[in-house]
């Protein structure tokens, strides 16, 4: 072979390596992003997998005590992901362990996805504009029923309507059966936001009605804006 | 029976080649046994049949990607089909002129792909309630075979010299690795799903790039028509050599994977084929073979397509719980039997001179 030929080919791998390495900082760079929407997703499972188990599909009412937008952890089921191995010895606290005979070893340890309150909001009823939901605050902290919808004035309901529907799977189909939209789209449900994370470098995770997972400016627009995301809490004096 | 033999005035057909080409798709079929049972190791449902056999995702399917010698079976079998796809293809272009060879690759591709229509949109539809286009276009097993088949003859058309047609191939790895990288392509593994990244043909793609250099091997066994070794000896060993250094390097960097084909195990796909080729050929030349092979090779595509459809049927009679508990019963009833009703059916095929070609 050439010395030129060598030299090409040696051209040629150092380039891709090049290419390749400012490729490969690029993935890496997204990583911490990766995390937070994998820990997002994880925890958008928890109220979904509720409402599929629940009778009507409904998912999680508030906290019929404490009123405030999150998830009633109290209501519904802990989600966990495989943690380490377990050990004959555990030096920590086991909260969890998935037991069976997996890659040869007796159980794994499970570590819990827990919805920190302070840290999550989510909201247990529809709504699709701050109008609505400054309705839906209002007529919580006035002490409405959080099981079922929430008669509102004309207008101020979900997408316009006369109530605010509790979050339910498939609710484009209650939603056209009332009049509200014409017929069962589920892309009415592209703008109900369910879960939103707590803001951080000016950022947060928003999960909408219809599975959908979106990172937000904050603030930005709806749903990110501060009346939503740091809204005080809505419960009354009465209810604490 | 003789290493050469003609078939019509096109090319000699190659008994080793045959041999070779039996050994893949008999590896396709037991992968598709072994993928029927593979289990839940989470669900601790019981695994039945050797995993050595299987495709690793079929244990586990994340990050880092499991990877067995099966999961090479795919891109092997499409290393081969640029291989023979070569000299079918090119021998009719230069005997029987652009639209004889145009027709047969259409009729090739045509085949892989009503293949394709009946796993993807026919079968799909009957068991999971409708078709799967994604699948059917370039997603699945059939589709990346066309797909495949397709470039090896275009490019074999395009660029007549083998050792510059194997700089795209080249080219078209690099690229892989590079869109695979950086983060503008989703990965078949969930983890960057939340991204909502662009999908990217990634499979596909990197089935064509090993078709273009089997269509390379092809040539190259051929660049000396008086002296077969020359090809092996110039060509496809040193090309093999480098193929499973760059392979060994590129599973550092980026490891494999069985759905987006990352180079290192299309790299892989090279040299095992090249290796294969040359251990089969080696075979003939000390006159070694085994006829069940010869027989599987020349209906290749009916043997896989019988693999894929019947054989899979089969598969729900048999009685899981006691297989569990009688390994013998399961090697006889999942390892042995169907190869054996396949084989029988591929001897009586050759016996007859029937060769269903595509």
């Amino acid at each position: 072979m050439s010395k030129g030929r060598i030299t090409l080919i040696i051209a040629g791998v150092l380039t891709f390596a090049a290419a390749f390495q400012i490729a490969h900082k690029q993935r890496l760079a997204l990583k911490p992003y990766q995390d937070s929407a994998t820990q997002f997703h994880r925890l958008s499972l928890l109220p979904r997998g509720y409402a599929q188990a629940s009778e009507g599909e409904f998912w999680p009412q508030l906290d019929p005590t404490t009123r405030v937008f999150a998830l009633p952890l109290n209501a519904i089921p802990r989600g966990y992901t495989v943690g380490k191995q377990f050990k004959p010895e555990p030096a920590g606290h086991i909260d969890a362990l998935l037991l069976g005979k997996i890659n040869n070893s007796a159980a794994y340890t499970l570590k819990p996805v827990d919805p920190i309150v302070s840290e999550y909001r989510y909201f247990g009823h529809a709504f699709a504009s701050e109008k609505e939901f400054i309705a839906l605050r209002d007529a919580i902290r006035q002490g409405a029923a959080l099981d079922a919808d929430i008669p509102v004035p004309q207008g101020s309901g979900t997408l316009g309507a006369s109530k605010l529907y509790r979050l339910r799977n498939k609710l484009e189909e209650v939603l056209a059966k009332d009049g509200v939209i014409p017929v069962p789209d589920r892309n009415a449900l592209n703008n109900i936001p369910v879960l939103i994370e707590k803001p951080h470098d000016g950022k947060a995770w928003v999960f909408f009605l219809n599975n959908r997972m979106e990172q937000m400016p904050y603030p930005g627009p709806f749903p990110m804006l501060p009346s939503i995301v740091e809204g005080q809490d809505t419960a009354t004096p009465a209810a604490q | 029976m003789s290493d050469e033999s003609k078939t019509g005035e096109l090319h000699p057909r190659y008994d080793w080649l045959d041999q070779a080409r039996g050994f893949v798709v008999l590896m396709l079929i037991t992968s598709m046994a072994t993928g029927e049972f593979a289990g839940d190791i989470v669900m601790g449902e019981p695994i039945l049949g050797p995993p050595m056999y299987n495709h690793g995702y079929d244990y586990y399917d994340g990050i880092p990607a499991i990877i067995t010698f099966i999961d090479v079976g795919q891109p092997l079998f499409v290393f081969v089909m640029g291989f023979v796809g070569y000299t079918a293809f090119m021998s009719r272009l230069r005997k029987r002129g652009a639209r004889s060879a145009s027709l047969y690759a259409a009729r090739r591709v045509l085949l892989l792909y009503a293949l394709a229509a009946l796993d993807a949109i026919l079968l799909r539809s009957l068991t999971r309630g409708g078709p799967d286009w994604n699948m059917f276009w370039y997603g699945g097993t059939f589709s990346g075979i066309a797909l495949g088949s397709l470039t090896a003859f275009v490019t074999s058309a395009i660029i007549r010299n083998a050792d510059r047609r194997v700089l795209l191939g080249i080219a078209m790895m690099i690229i892989h690795a590079l869109v695979y990288e950086f983060p503008i392509s989703d990965h078949h593994t969930w983890y960057d799903d939340v991204l909502g990244l662009t999908k990217f043909p990634l499979g596909a793609w990197g089935l064509c790039s090993v078709a273009v250099f089997g269509s390379c091997f092809g040539q190259w066994f051929q660049m000396d028509k008086d002296d077969p070794l020359a090809g092996f000896q110039k060509r496809i060993a040193p090309a093999s050599m480098f193929a499973m250094i760059a392979a060994y390097c590129m599973e550092w960097i980026q490891p494999s994977e069985h759905h987006d084909l990352p180079i290192a195990l299309q790299l892989m796909a090279v040299y095992s084929g090249g290796l294969m080729l040359t251990i089969f050929f080696a075979f003939g030349k000390i006159g070694v073979r085994f006829p069940l092979l010869s027989s599987f090779g020349k209906n290749l595509l009916i043997m896989f397509a019988l693999g894929g459809f019947v054989v899979s049927v089969y598969w729900d009679f048999l009685p899981k719980d006691l297989l569990q508990t009688e390994p013998l019963l399961l090697l006889l009833l999942v390892g042995i039997a169907p190869i054996a009703a396949l084989g029988c059916l591929a001897v009586w095929l050759d016996k007859r001179g029937i060769m269903v070609r595509a």
